[in-house]
């Protein structure tokens, strides 16, 4: 498989002509050393679930649905368009998580009939699910339970299985993460092929032990091998591999936002992404779970459930929500997969069956679906983003320490028409990369025939960035139910 | 505001005595009792049925409260909130200020000052800026120097 690599590394500049963050004063020194961000986000999350228990329940004026809603959400998103996987690197369940390690020596190897994504996406599902389901958003002690219960699954499934088992096979978060980390501008990869060529030891991946200079470090548990790495699926930023080589020949280099959806070139861990279903998977609801979570706040949905619930007889929210979520993240994605798969095909040489050509093609829709979450999320993360200032000085206060002063709050953020247009242009330039994408794809599967093929595609983006330019311009409405008021 | 029609609208969860402005920070040992007042706002909701527009409080006084256009929609609406003591006099000389705040994080709050129009009630406008889920907090400083809380729901805004 062909190898990227950044070139030979200068000191003090960026090696092969790009940029290399872990060689940016200060930012790179962050990086590096992980732990700094662990211990500060354990410290936020730590400060999240006291207020979100015993502080005042109503979501507004709670440090834990604010931040967690509005604020994490809204920064991990941009993060992953601006750096890349950084809320992993910072995790705080990992430092738990390796502190729980040094007392329990996890024995067992993750169940192999669980390997894949599969389990992790229809957990995301029902994270998604759950969020519309039980109002999340608006409860303070229900988010910080969600923290408390994310820390014990964690700590639970990597105390009982080894490596990264939870991060890899797990977490729905780091899933949403490795899917939109796609788009990411940096990667982790050899600086320098020729390096790793001559390497026997294979640090980045097994580990390097101990040196009377340096401390033992730790290979990649998510079994990224660094020289035949490709792309961000399954990188958490951790720099473990950083650490553990010994020749300093992992970068952080930036590269083209996308790219790893159109190559299929088989990368170490993960393989080709043409031929793992569960990764399609993980596009299909990646993308269409964006457009159901933004259709989730606007009014039409109300009018929607009303009607579906009329229908059915019920006034199960339940059974309406899983209507709802079987028509937006089952039969809606079938319908249209399908029928832009059937049309592609006839150009396909071999033609392939309908499921390889969607599983495919799917990946090039990525770029959309963060546009769409991106545009969501930030619309909340822009228009709320002062409004965390009066609550830490409500909540400062209310614990006995006034030193952050009286709380302002009429604070707020943009306004939502400044943010309109910022919406917009997010959901353009997701829209334009699918269609590069879409094209790269198909003229890779279709050498011959690459405009014909990838046409169904192109008009399927263009499909789902008017819906989510409709969905935009509704007129908000967050609601926690629809069967009253 | 005649012709005002009761909304949905829970009853109130508390009451408190010397308590500071809304706006400014509540005491610790008050703010901080979250699962008690959770529990008790859970069993006030079962005592006093579901958003009847009205209710009694801990320390006995009944607060009843209308918007105006009912259901109510984005922009001013007018909100008619009546106190009444435990012997059924109306409450007069209350300084009542209320916030508005949606249900869902991030929103910047709405604030507005009702005036007494006659023997217990008072009314102002509410500008709701958004559809959804809204709260009302209402702060009545009553003229004895006690403070009375109520947390007013109000479903359902129209966009």
């Amino acid at each position: 498989m062909p190898r990227r690599t950044v070139g030979p590394p200068e000191r003090g500049s960026a090696p092969g002509g790009g940029l290399d963050l872990l060689r940016v004063p200060v930012l790179g020194a962050l990086l590096r050393r992980r732990r700094v961000g662990q211990f500060a986000l354990l410290a936020v999350a730590a400060v999240l679930v006291i207020h979100g228990f015993l502080g005042p329940q109503l979501a507004p004026k709670n440090l834990a649905t604010l931040a967690v809603w509005v604020h994490y959400r809204g920064l991990l998103v941009l993060a992953l368009l601006v750096v890349g996987n950084v809320f992993c690197t910072a995790c705080p369940i990992m430092l738990a998580r390796d502190g729980l390690r040094r007392f329990v020596t996890p024995r067992f190897a993750w169940p192999r009939a669980l390997r894949g994504k599969t389990p992790a996406v229809l957990l995301l599902v029902g994270v998604l699910f759950g969020y519309e389901l039980w109002d999340w958003w608006g409860s303070p002690a229900a988010t910080a339970g969600l923290i408390v219960g994310y820390f014990a699954a964690a700590l639970l499934v990597d105390g009982l299985f080894t490596g990264a088992s939870f991060c890899k096979s797990v977490c729905p978060i780091g899933q949403f993460n490795f899917a939109g980390s796609a788009l990411s501008p940096f990667e982790v990869r050899a600086k320098d092929a020729a390096v790793c060529d001559g390497c026997s030891g294979h640090e980045c991946l097994t580990g390097a032990p101990a040196t009377p200079s340096a401390p033992a470090a730790r290979g990649c548990e998510m079994g990224l091998f660094v020289p035949s790495k490709a792309g961000n699926m399954d990188c958490t930023f951790c720099m473990d591999c950083v650490r553990a080589c010994p020749e300093d020949n992992v970068a952080l280099a930036s590269r083209a936002p996308g790219v790893e959806l159109s190559e299929d070139v088989s990368g170490s861990g993960v393989g080709r992404l043409s031929g793992r279903r569960d990764l399609s998977l993980l596009a299909l609801v990646f993308v269409f779970g964006a457009l159901a979570n933004a259709f989730g706040m606007v009014s039409p949905v109300y009018a929607l459930q009303r009607t579906i619930a009329y229908a059915l007889g019920t006034t199960s929210e339940a059974a309406v929500l899983g209507v709802l979520f079987t028509s937006l993240l089952v039969v809606e994605p079938v319908l249209l997969l399908g029928v832009a798969a059937w049309a592609s095909r006839r150009a396909m040489p071999g033609r392939p069956s309908l499921t390889s050509v969607a599983a495919r093609f799917v990946h090039g829709l990525v770029p959309l679906g963060v546009g769409v979450w991106a545009a969501h999320y930030g619309f909340h993360f822009l228009t709320g983003l002062w409004t965390i200032v009066p609550v830490a000085q409500s909540a400062a206060a209310d614990t006995g320490f006034a030193f952050l002063g009286e709380p302002t709050w009429g604070l707020g953020g943009l306004t939502e028409r400044a943010v309109q247009p910022i919406e917009t242009g997010l959901l353009l330039l997701g829209w334009l990369g699918s269609l590069m994408v879409l094209h790269r794809i198909g003229t890779r599967e279709a050498p011959g025939a690459a405009r014909a093929a990838t046409l169904p595609w192109a008009v399927l983006a263009t499909l789902l960035f008017a819906a989510a330019l409709w969905l935009m311009a509704q007129p908000m409405e967050m609601r926690g139910t629809f069967l009253d008021g | 505001m005649s012709g005002l029609r009761a909304t949905g609208g829970c009853p109130a969860t508390r009451t408190a005595g010397e308590a500071p402005s809304r706006r400014a920070h509540r005491p610790a040992p008050r703010e901080w009792r979250g699962v008690g007042r959770v529990a008790a706002t859970l069993v006030t909701a079962l005592l006093f049925g579901a958003c009847s527009g009205g209710g009694t409080g801990a320390g006995g006084l009944s607060v009843t409260w209308r918007l105006d256009p009912t259901p109510p929609a984005v922009g001013p609406t007018a909100l008619e909130v009546r106190l009444i003591d435990p012997a059924g006099a109306p409450v007069t000389g209350a300084s009542l200020e209320v916030e508005a705040n949606m249900n869902h994080a991030g929103m910047v709050p709405v604030f507005a000052t009702l005036e007494e129009t006659g023997p217990g009630t008072y009314e102002g406008t509410v500008d709701f800026t958004m559809g959804g889920d809204w709260f009302l907090l209402v702060e009545a400083a009553l003229d004895d120097g006690r403070t009375v809380e109520r947390t007013l729901d109000v479903k359902g805004v129209r966009p």
